[in-house]
Formats: C-alpha cells, sequence, structure tokens
C-alpha cells in the first residue's frame, strides 16, 4: 500500500540515468563553450554597461572577471600563444568595476609584461596599468615594486624604475627594501651619484644591522668603482707622459703625478700592477666592485654593470 | 418460523406523523402485504393512510433468507406486490408504482478489507512524538451495503478513509477494495471519493469539472458529455453547470462533489460527512441520493458523527473513538434491542387510573395520555383501553436507539471494548 | 496514460491561462514597441543590437519568472488546497499528475513565448524592413530560451513537491542567478583545493547550466549558433529536466496530503 515500489525503482533509476547524462552532457558543453566563453567580452562595449547589469554588486562582478582573466590567461599559457588579445580588456574591465581589486593590478602587470608564451609581451601597457592601479590604491606601497619590476626587467629603464621604487618608499608603511631596491636601480642606471646618495641616506636612517652593512659595502664599492678608473687614468697619463709604466706609488708620487698613496676604502693601499692596472689588496673583502678585481676574477653577480664605462668601451671600441 | 416474514419496522400515520414499531408481516395469498402483528404478536390490518417503512425484513424459507431494506408502502397505491431477490439472482425486479422499495440481498463477499490498518504521526523536533491517529483497524464492508462509520470528531475517520484513497500511507497494516490493493490505479476506476468540505478547481465550471473529471477516469467524450448532464440533473445542480465553481455556496459544492463521485458509476462510494454543512432539506436530498445509490446496488461507505442519518441509511455501522474500533454490529440488532418497556399513547383520560394499576407511568396532556409500562402488561392495558373506549393512537416499543448503543461505545474504558 | 498526461496538461495550460498570466504580454509589448520606436534616437549604428539583446533578454526572463512563479505552486497549491483528494482518487498515477503539470507549464511557456517572438519580428521588421538568412540564428536563441524554460520549469517543480512557495522561489531564484555563472563556478571549484575541493567541483556540476543556454549576445551580433552546441544543449536540458522531475516524482510518489 505504500507508494508502488516498482515506480520507485524505476524513477530512481531514471534520476541516475538523467544526471549522469546530464554531467556527461556538460562537459562535452564546456569544451564546446571553452573557446566561446570569453568573446562575449567583446560583446560587452565597456565596464559601465557591466557596472549597471551587475545591480550594484560590482565586487562580485569584479572578483568574477578576474577569474576569467586568470583563466584565460592560463589556457593561452599553456597553449603557449603568441598573442593575449583579450587580457587588456579583461583586465580593464575587472579594476574598471573594481579599481581597489589590487591583486589584479599586481598579477596582471606580470602577464601584460612579460615576454610571449611567459606573457602579453606589453610593458607598456603593464606600465600604464600599474599607474592606473596606483591612482586607486596611493596607499599600497607594493604596486611601486611592481611598477618598478617592469621597468627593471622588461623595459630595462632603470632610471624609471629608480623612481618608481623610490616613489614607493615615500608610502608610509613601505618596506624599508623599497629604498634599497631604489639605490640599486639607480646605480644600475649609472647613476652612481643618486645612487650614493640614496646608500649615504639608507645607512643613516636604517635600524636594520644588515642593511646598513649592505649600505656600507655599496658605498665601498662606489667608492673603488670611482677610485679605480681614476688612478688607471692617472697612469695612462704618466706613461705617455715618460713612455714608461711606473714601477711604484712613490714613483708617481715623485713624480708629481699623485699627491699620496691612495688608498681603498678598507684602508689599504691599491695595488700598483704592471701593465697600468689598479688592483685592491682584498677583494673579498670589498663585495660589488667592478674594478680594481685581479685578473681572472670576474665580479660579484650582484655587482652592479657600469653602464657609463661600458658605453665608453664600446664608443673606444668602435674607434 | 420455517416459511413466512420476519420484519422489524415502523408504521407511521400520514396525517398525524405518530409512529409504531411493528414486527411481523401478514401476506394474502397474492403476495401482497395485509397486515402486521405488535412485538407480542397482536395482528393488525392496515389502515388508509399508512406507510410502512421497515427497517428489517427477512423471508425466511429453509435456509434461504433475504434481508429487505426499506419497504414503503402507500396504502393507497395497493396493491402492492413485494418482490424478492434471491440469493445469487442477478438483478432485483421492482415495481413501477413502488419507487422506494427495493429487495436486497447481501452476498456476504467482503468488498472492502481492512488488515490491521493503521496510522502513526510523529510530531515534534526530533519526531519523538508519536500520535496514533488510528489503531490496527479490522474491518470488513460487504457488498451491496450501506457501512456507516461513525465517531466523534478527531476519531479517525478521514484518517482511514485517506488511507482507503491512497491520499496517505499506512504505518502498518493494508486493506483492499474490490480485492486488490487500495492503491491500485485500476481499483480507482471503479470507486468514487467525495472527501469532507471538498474543494475544486476555482476556475474550473462543474461542467467543465466533470468533464475533466470524466477524462481523467477513462471515460469516452460522448459518455462524459452524457453522464455529466445526468449527473448534475440527478444533484440538482443542472442550472449551475456553466457556473464557475468558486461562486458556488457549500451546499452546492457538497453536491458538485458527490456528483464527480458517482460520474463514472462506480461500485463503491466513498463518503466523508457527506451532510455537513448543508440545510435539513440538503440533508434530506443527499439521504434519499445516498439511498438511491444503494438501491442500484453500490456500495455505501460513509463517515459521519449524526447518528440519526446512520440508524435511516445504513446497514451496519462501526463505531470509531480515539482512533480506535470500538464497535461494529448491525443496526438492525443494534437498535432492536428493546429496552422491556412500551409507550402507549392514547386519547381518552379515562382509562389513566387502570393503566396506572398496571404498573404504567401515565402522564396527561388535555385529552391525550402518554404512558410507559413494562412490556408484559402491554396486553392487559391495551384491553383496559378498549373497555375504557378510549381511542388508540400509538403503541410504540421503548427501543434502545443507535445513540445509546453510540455513547455506551464511546464511554467503555478500551478493556470493556475488548469483550 | 497518454489520455491522462494530455489532460493534466491542458488544464493546467488553462488554469495559467484563467489565472491571466497572459497580460505579462501586454506589458511586453508596450515594453518592445517603446524599444523599437525609441532605439533609433538614443543611439546609432546599434539599433538592431539593443533591439536583439532587449526582446530577446525580455523573453527569457519573463518567461522565467512565470515559470518559477506559477511552477512553485503547482504542486503546493493543490496539496494546500485539497484539489488533489478527488484528482488522486481517480485513476490518475501519482507520478502521470507531475508529468502533466510539468508538461501544461512548459505548453504555457512556449505559448507565451510565441506569441511574444511574433511581437519580437514585427518590432524588427519595423526596425530594419528586411529579413536576411542571419536571422535565423534568432531562431536558434528563441530555441534556446525555450529550453531555459524546460529546465527552470523541472526545477520549480521539484521544489514545490516539498518546499512552501516562499522558499522554492528564493531557491529557484537563487538556482537560476548562480546558474548564469555555472562555468565561472566550475572554474572556482577547479581552483579550490583540499577537502572542499570535491564538494565545490560537485556542486559546480549539479547547478543547472543557464551560460551556454545563453546566445543572445552573440545572435544580436549575427554570428551564428553552431549545430553542435545546439545537440549538446538539448540533450543537457532533457537530462537536467528529466532528472529534477524524477526528484519531483519520487519525493510525491511517498508524500502523505495532508
Amino acid at each position: 500500500m505504500t507508494a508502488s515500489r516498482s515506480i520507485t525503482r524505476f524513477f530512481a533509476a531514471l534520476l541516475v540515468l538523467c544526471l549522469v547524462g546530464s554531467i556527461l552532457t556538460l562537459r562535452r558543453l564546456d569544451r564546446l563553450r571553452a573557446s566561446a566563453t570569453l568573446e562575449e567580452v567583446l560583446y560587452l562595449p565597456s565596464a559601465r554597461v557591466l557596472r549597471y547589469l551587475s545591480f550594484g554588486y560590482t565586487g562580485l562582478m569584479a572578483n568574477l572577471y578576474w577569474t576569467r582573466t586568470v583563466q584565460y590567461f592560463g589556457r593561452r599559457h599553456g597553449e603557449r600563444a603568441a598573442r593575449f588579445d583579450l587580457l587588456p580588456p579583461l583586465l580593464q574591465i575587472t579594476t574598471d568595476l573594481d579599481p581597489h581589486l589590487v591583486v589584479a593590478y599586481k598579477y596582471g602587470s606580470i602577464f601584460l609584461a612579460q615576454e610571449p608564451p611567459e606573457g602579453a609581451g606589453r610593458p607598456d601597457l603593464a606600465v600604464d596599468f600599474v599607474e592606473k592601479g596606483i591612482r586607486a590604491n596611493p596607499d599600497d606601497w607594493q604596486l611601486y615594486y611592481h611598477l618598478g619590476f617592469v621597468h627593471f626587467i622588461e623595459r630595462k629603464d632603470y632610471i624609471a624604475a629608480s623612481e618608481a621604487f623610490r616613489r614607493g618608499s615615500e608610502v608610509p608603511g613601505a618596506h624599508p627594501w623599497m629604498k634599497v631596491m631604489a639605490a640599486a636601480m639607480a646605480q644600475f642606471g649609472g647613476e652612481r651619484e643618486t645612487a650614493r646618495r640614496l646608500w649615504t641616506y639608507i645607512h643613516q636612517s636604517t635600524e636594520d644591522q644588515y642593511i646598513r652593512a649592505n649600505a656600507v659595502k655599496r658605498l665601498r664599492a662606489l667608492e673603488v668603482d670611482d677610485a679605480v678608473p681614476r688612478l688607471e687614468e692617472r697612469i695612462r697619463l704618466y706613461h705617455q707622459r715618460t713612455g714608461l709604466w711606473p714601477e711604484s706609488w712613490n714613483q708617481m708620487i715623485v713624480d708629481g703625478f699623485l699627491r699620496g698613496i691612495p688608498l681603498d676604502p678598507l684602508g689599504l693601499p691599491y695595488k700598483l700592477m704592471p701593465g697600468g692596472r689598479v688592483e685592491v689588496q682584498k677583494p673579498e673583502d670589498l663585495p660589488f666592485i667592478r674594478h680594481g678585481l685581479p685578473q681572472g676574477l670576474a665580479p660579484s653577480l650582484f655587482a652592479v654593470p657600469d653602464k657609463a664605462n661600458a658605453d665608453k668601451a664600446k664608443e673606444q671600441e668602435k674607434q | 418460523m420455517q416459511q413466512g416474514y420476519d420484519a422489524i419496522g415502523r408504521l407511521s400515520q400520514m396525517a398525524s406523523g405518530a409512529t409504531t414499531y411493528v414486527s411481523g408481516l401478514s401476506f394474502n395469498a397474492a403476495g401482497q402485504p395485509q397486515g402486521f402483528s405488535y412485538g407480542n404478536g397482536v395482528a393488525a390490518t392496515f389502515g388508509y393512510n399508512q406507510r410502512l417503512q421497515l427497517e428489517s425484513l427477512r423471508y425466511v424459507n429453509g435456509s434461504q433468507h433475504l434481508l429487505v431494506a426499506d419497504l414503503s408502502l402507500d396504502k393507497q397505491a395497493l396493491p402492492a406486490q413485494l418482490t424478492r431477490r434471491h440469493l445469487g439472482a442477478p438483478t432485483p425486479v421492482a415495481h413501477p408504482s413502488l419507487p422506494r422499495f427495493c429487495v436486497k440481498s447481501l452476498s456476504g463477499m467482503p468488498i472492502i478489507e481492512m488488515n490491521g490498518l493503521s496510522k502513526t504521526y510523529t510530531a515534534g523536533f526530533w519526531r519523538k512524538k508519536e500520535k496514533f491517529a488510528l489503531q490496527p483497524l479490522s474491518l470488513s464492508v460487504e457488498e451491496g451495503e450501506v457501512f456507516g462509520f461513525l465517531g466523534p470528531n478527531g476519531a479517525g475517520k478521514t484518517t482511514t478513509l485517506k488511507l482507503l484513497m491512497g491520499l496517505i500511507f499506512p504505518t502498518a497494516g493494508s486493506a483492499t477494495i474490490l480485492g486488490r490493493d487500495c492503491g491500485d490505479p485500476a481499483v480507482k476506476a471503479q470507486i468514487g471519493f467525495l472527501p469532507e468540505q471538498p474543494y475544486f478547481y476555482d476556475h474550473l465550471t462543474a461542467g467543465e469539472l466533470l468533464d475533466y473529471y470524466g477524462q481523467l477516469s477513462g471515460m469516452a467524450a460522448a459518455d462524459r458529455a452524457r453522464r455529466a448532464a445526468e449527473i448534475l440533473e440527478r444533484v440538482g445542480l443542472a442550472s449551475a453547470r456553466d457556473l464557475a465553481l468558486r461562486k458556488f455556496s457549500k451546499g452546492m459544492l457538497q453536491r458538485v462533489g458527490i456528483a464527480q463521485a458517482i460520474l463514472h458509476d462506480p461500485k463503491v462510494v466513498f463518503l466523508d460527512e457527506p451532510m455537513s454543512g448543508l440545510d435539513p432539506i440538503g440533508r434530506r436530498e443527499v439521504r434519499d441520493l445516498m439511498q438511491l445509490l444503494n438501491d442500484e446496488g453500490k456500495t455505501i461507505f460513509f463517515s459521519t458523527h449524526i447518528l440519526s442519518d446512520a440508524e435511516a441509511l445504513c446497514d451496519r455501522v462501526a463505531i470509531l473513538h480515539q482512533g480506535e474500533l470500538r464497535g461494529v454490529g448491525s443496526v438492525a440488532d443494534l437498535t432492536s434491542r428493546s429496552r422491556g418497556q412500551v409507550e402507549v399513547i392514547w386519547q381518552g383520560a379515562s382509562a389513566v387510573e387502570a393503566v396506572r394499576a398496571l404498573g404504567g407511568d401515565c402522564r396527561a396532556t388535555g385529552e391525550t395520555v402518554r404512558a410507559l409500562l413494562p412490556e408484559d402488561k402491554l396486553d392487559a392495558a391495551l384491553d383496559a383501553l378498549r373497555r375504557s373506549g378510549a381511542r388508540l393512537t400509538a403503541v410504540n416499543p421503548v427501543r434502545s436507539t443507535l445513540e445509546d448503543y453510540f455513547v455506551e461505545r464511546v464511554s467503555a474504558s478500551p478493556q470493556e471494548v475488548a469483550s | 496514460m497518454s489520455a491522462r498526461l494530455a489532460s493534466i496538461a491542458f488544464n493546467t495550460f488553462r488554469e495559467a491561462v484563467r489565472e491571466r498570466v497572459l497580460y505579462n504580454l501586454i506589458f511586453f509589448a508596450l515594453l518592445i514597441t517603446a524599444a523599437s520606436v525609441l532605439v533609433g534616437q538614443i543611439s546609432i549604428g546599434i539599433e538592431r543590437i539593443v533591439l536583439v539583446n532587449l526582446g530577446l533578454s525580455a523573453i527569457s526572463l519573463f518567461g522565467i519568472v512565470i515559470a518559477i512563479f506559477i511552477g512553485i505552486g503547482l504542486v503546493w497549491k493543490e496539496m494546500e488546497k485539497r484539489t488533489l483528494y478527488t484528482l488522486l482518487a481517480r485513476p490518475v498515477r501519482r507520478w502521470e499528475f507531475i508529468v502533466g503539470k510539468f508538461l501544461g507549464l512548459v505548453g504555457t511557456l512556449v505559448v507565451n513565448a510565441a506569441l511574444m517572438a511574433v511581437g519580437f519580428f514585427a518590432a524588427l521588421y519595423y526596425l530594419v524592413h528586411a529579413f536576411d538568412r542571419s536571422d535565423l540564428h534568432l531562431l536558434a536563441a528563441l530555441y534556446f530560451i525555450i529550453l531555459q524554460f524546460i529546465v527552470v520549469t523541472a526545477l520549480a517543480l521539484l521544489f514545490s513537491s516539498f518546499s512552501s512557495p516562499l522558499l522554492s522561489a528564493v531557491m529557484a531564484f537563487a538556482l537560476f542567478f548562480i546558474g548564469s555563472f555555472a562555468e565561472d563556478l566550475r572554474a572556482f571549484a577547479q581552483m579550490s583545493e583540499g577537502a572542499a575541493r570535491w564538494l565545490t567541483v560537485a556542486a559546480a556540476h549539479l547547478v543547472p547550466n543557464f551560460a551556454s543556454l545563453n546566445v543572445i549576445a552573440q545572435v544580436a551580433h549575427q554570428q551564428p549558433v553552431s549545430a553542435d552546441l545546439m545537440l549538446a544543449n538539448t540533450l543537457y536540458a532533457l537530462f537536467y529536466a528529466g532528472a529534477a522531475l524524477c526528484g519531483a516524482v519520487l519525493i510525491f510518489e511517498r508524500r502523505n496530503l495532508k
């Protein structure tokens, strides 16, 4: 007298069949739609329209679009695509809907800036994009960090990178390393005076002993990188005048080319090598130097390439 | 009696409406009823303008017996002939001048059988509290019966009906109708149901509703139209055929309910409180209709808490109280139990003393005297009255009514019920 | 059996009509007329796009709202009002009742949408003064809208079999909303980790997938709809609605009526 058992069994079986069928068809649909989904983006003229459509739930919509952006990027990346055409509009829409969705700026800039197939290869767009983020979120110092890196790595514009880090370092609560990065970037850019100023400032202002120690080393390296070429210049002058390479510093002092024995930042005299080269006595105590290294010893990876002198060297080679 | 009629009934005077209980019926050679006898064997012949309504009439001939449900003889319409249907004979033959006369035999075949049918509701947040809406109920209803299901409100009558209709499912037990499980759709084509306070689709008219229900019952289009018109006529709603159901009064809805219950000519009709909410005229009409349906051979199973209806209509009744079955029996049996007293009514104050002397309790209102006296003193009393020239109006055995039985069973404790 | 199904379906349709559901067509007609007249005045070059977007979206939304509002009461109302008592006492199986109601409501929605479509095409003709082959894609979009109706109706019916109208309405609308973003939900689920992952993946696959049934933007730009998509969508809608209906039947078969 209860519900007929055969009917129950039939419909229960049918239910399972239909559920399984629906899930299988769903997967097929997803495959069919994979390319179609995001083309809808092209049909939506602007974030403003979307804003209206989301009935005020713009934050949710922004999250949705961010997810879609990530999905899109991931798929294209997986396909080793050369073009990421939808990436800029997706990012724009996401951040127009929610300008405070900082993660979009951060990762978005990376997606945009990196060379294909790692990214869209549009560092210029990336810069504009992060700047937009900075305008909307002036208190987020990390955005400057991302901006600086785009300039540094993809655009190789060290001055701009340094400026970005500098601006970021002035945001209250910024990580102290921002100044460090600004200084390092400046040094990369050949802006030694800027670098020296920054390192000095860091040295004076930081409480972190490691940072201070690092600043000291950097300043010393700067000093060495300044002193050694000057000394070598003097030695060439001597050679030009006398036709001989000097044997010692004293000889140069006696002949009036030097006022005193040149000392490195550690207080040790530089070594005068045959052929007019100058070396430091203890290279291991002077990390980050580029000049004054014994022959065969490569500069530290963290040593800053000497852009100014490298340019000069290139010019000399041409001649 | 080896052969002859054994009857219990009421003889009523058409003019005054006074009624007398009679038993026994005598017939002339042509098979026409000509007289009756009182319970004590005193014989009398029919006068004019008398209606004899028999509650129980049995023709005994050896092992056969026939049961007559209702026999109304209007003396003015004589000659009347008893018609009878023997056991096993297919169709009754009814005399056209006696539309209310029908001989009915009960075949003894159960058409509805309930076996330990019970329903328990669990209530409360953790579903712990149990409410026993219906205790295990075992009952059977014979084909052709009018079966009354009595009980006070909340006794479980509607629950039982809903279980039989398959609207709710039993916690235990089973029930069959026409030999099949009551949930079987094949059974549903042969039964009709009128729920308590029926409600129908507001947006339909009566005609549309019957047409729709006819479709669902599998009736062909031509049949539907014809039957619908017939039925509406029968329940008195012919003029309301195109009226929207939302405009129907309660009484009209009740009639529509009956109409849809009998539309497809079912073998069994289930009615839940069919008389509820009707005015006396409506109730009378419904009662007559139910009787008519039974005359056509349908089994009627209905629930009610109005005992007079049950007494008038039913062959058998069951009494339900607080979900328990408290008693089952045929109405004839239950109401034939004499209380051992007789009520005599006459005109003529002179015989009062004589009757009082016999031990009767007399009450006089002007010339009319009413007296209650023991059964065995009836003969002596009637003699006294005849001698004093009093005019006898009525002699009524004081019988227990269905109400007495009902009250007795309902107030019995469960232990007593079992006995 | 089919006679009974047809009978119940027709009665459901009749009830909806008599409950004045079709009056929503008036509102739609006004909307579409206003749009076609005004759109030329407020923008340049995108009249057709706006009309198609607006018209088809309205057909879809109106229909879904009707589907939910009527669907959630289909079974509930009959149980509350006890109209089922006399109905189920007839040789009608309970599952026939559910399926019949479903067919009736879907039929109502199809009729409603068809009438709207006539109005829509009339407005389109008024605007562009000619039809071309790419307008066939509009029919594909309409077909998908009907599939949406089928899914929503089945869901509403499922809720109606066990839940009160208010709760059913909330659940139905919520599922519609979530279902519109079902693809994104599946993307979210793929990105999640840990114990919650299986739960979210399962949930994401059980939510009705309305996203793929919405090709309105596509056809507004006169892009074609692939036959593959039509087949897959049809199958999906039928399977999903079938599952919901089976659920409704299973629940209703064992319900004790009040």
